[in-house]
């Protein structure tokens, strides 16, 4: 380009190059599944969905907890079952060698699945 | 052969100058050009020897600088890039079997500028503030979650996240309906995007009038002083790559 | 420091560049093709509709 299209900003310009990067980082292509990278392909496209349910229930949870209508026991299992299905999950991730932003589709004009 | 198309325009636009100095005006853009003409459209387009594009950012930049150049001189639609028909007589019929959508986009977006408006979180802001806004909200946590136990803690750390989320959900609502006020005073021709990153408080493109440049500077500036904690960033001019929904048959 | 800020300013357009470029304007080919070892198998159409690549291929021979 020949022509500067920066017409005004404000801030610290790495910050804003960092954070540009992100944002125009979701350029959609083709997604390749070749033998080597079969399993972890496919792990994270289920493990993503797994994520993405686990995150609901998360939010929903608070919720229900902002609207004070739990029972003790309730709280009990709800904590408990939550905790652990943290800790699986993390399991599963280490098991096929994700990170957080793996488990993180994007879906070209509907933008990140998380 | 293959043929990349850059840009479609009226030609009635062409017909003002010579079409004949298409190749002055790209001159140091390599590849063969030429005008396609069907109904009242044109469509800048060059032959290629393969039909793949290749995705390197230097061709990807090099198809954007074109499309830029010739958005100088009419009013365009821009093309994604990877826009590559088998024929010469494919550019034709699709210029002919969707003229009345090009008409009606290239009558929507004639004499305007595209422009992006961004507003970012300022990380040390982003850290301090609204965090601390946020337990001095928590600091009597919910009834329900006292008491020491190991779940409960659990829930508590899961509860103080929640909360910062919401706050901050909260406070980017805040600005960005402020700020769509703010744009709609200049156009009511804009968009804002899904916010992507966390950071992002605001992404809108917006299309205005080539003669408002002034104003969407001015708005830059006002946003900024009123959110001097943040970042701005104002880039445009663009052809209207983000007003061109056009159902292609 | 002028020449930081002019590759700083460079930069940013880029990324705004490639950012339309790629991902918005007109399209008039596909959008995405997913391959397994390099042969494209599933097509994500102009409408998002699903199809096989053989398919679109017959298509096309139809339409042509």
């Amino acid at each position: 380009m020949e022509e500067d299209k920066i017409l005004f900003y404000g801030g610290s310009s790495n910050e804003i190059i960092e954070e540009l990067e992100k944002i125009t980082s979701g350029n959609p292509g083709r997604i390749n599944a070749t033998p080597e990278n079969v399993d972890s392909g496919l792990a994270k496209i289920v493990l993503t969905l797994i994520e993405l349910i686990r995150k609901l229930m998360e939010k929903q949870a608070m919720r229900r907890i902002d609207g004070n209508s739990l029972s003790e026991d309730q709280i009990e299992n709800l904590g408990e079952t939550l905790m652990k299905l943290e800790q699986k999950m993390d399991e599963l991730k280490k098991i096929f060698n994700l990170t957080d932003k793996d488990l993180n589709l994007n879906l070209g004009p509907l933008g990140d699945l998380l | 052969m293959p043929v990349t198309v850059y840009a479609v325009f009226y030609s009635s636009e062409v017909h003002d100058d010579m079409p004949s100095d298409i190749d002055l005006f790209l001159s140091g853009s390599e590849g063969k050009f030429e005008f396609i003409y069907a109904n009242k459209l044109t469509a800048l387009v060059s032959l290629q020897k393969e039909k793949n594009p290749v995705y390197s950012q230097q061709e990807v930049l090099a198809y954007a600088s074109i499309v830029e150049k010739i958005s100088k001189r009419y009013a365009i639609l821009p093309m994604r890039y990877g826009s590559v028909v088998d024929s010469l007589e494919d550019v034709i019929a699709l210029l002919q079997k969707n003229s009345e959508s090009f008409y009606a986009v290239l009558d929507s977006v004639k004499n305007k500028e595209e422009y992006s408006l961004r507003l970012l979180f300022s990380q040390r802001h982003q850290h301090d503030t609204l965090n601390m806004e946020s337990t001095e909200i928590i600091k009597v946590p919910p009834a329900i979650l006292q008491g020491n136990t190991e779940t409960k803690n659990y829930l508590l750390k899961k509860y103080q996240e929640h909360i910062v989320e919401e706050n901050r959900h909260q406070y980017i609502e805040k600005i960005q309906s402020h700020v769509t006020q703010e744009i709609r005073k200049i156009t009511e021709i804009f968009e804002l995007k899904k916010r992507v990153t966390p950071a992002l408080i605001l992404d809108a493109v917006l299309l205005i009038e080539r003669s408002a440049k002034d104003e969407i500077l001015a708005l830059a500036s006002r946003i900024q002083s009123r959110y001097p904690e943040h970042n701005v960033i104002l880039t445009g001019p663009w052809p209207p790559y983000n007003f061109t929904q056009i159902k292609i048959e | 420091m002028q020449d930081d800020l002019y590759d700083i300013n460079k930069e940013i357009t880029i990324l705004d560049v490639l950012d339309r470029v790629l991902t918005k304007g007109v399209v008039i080919t596909g959008d995405i093709v997913i391959s397994v070892a390099d042969i494209d198998l599933v097509y994500l159409g102009l409408r998002v509709l699903l199809s096989s690549v053989e398919t679109m291929e017959k298509r096309k021979a139809i339409t042509l």
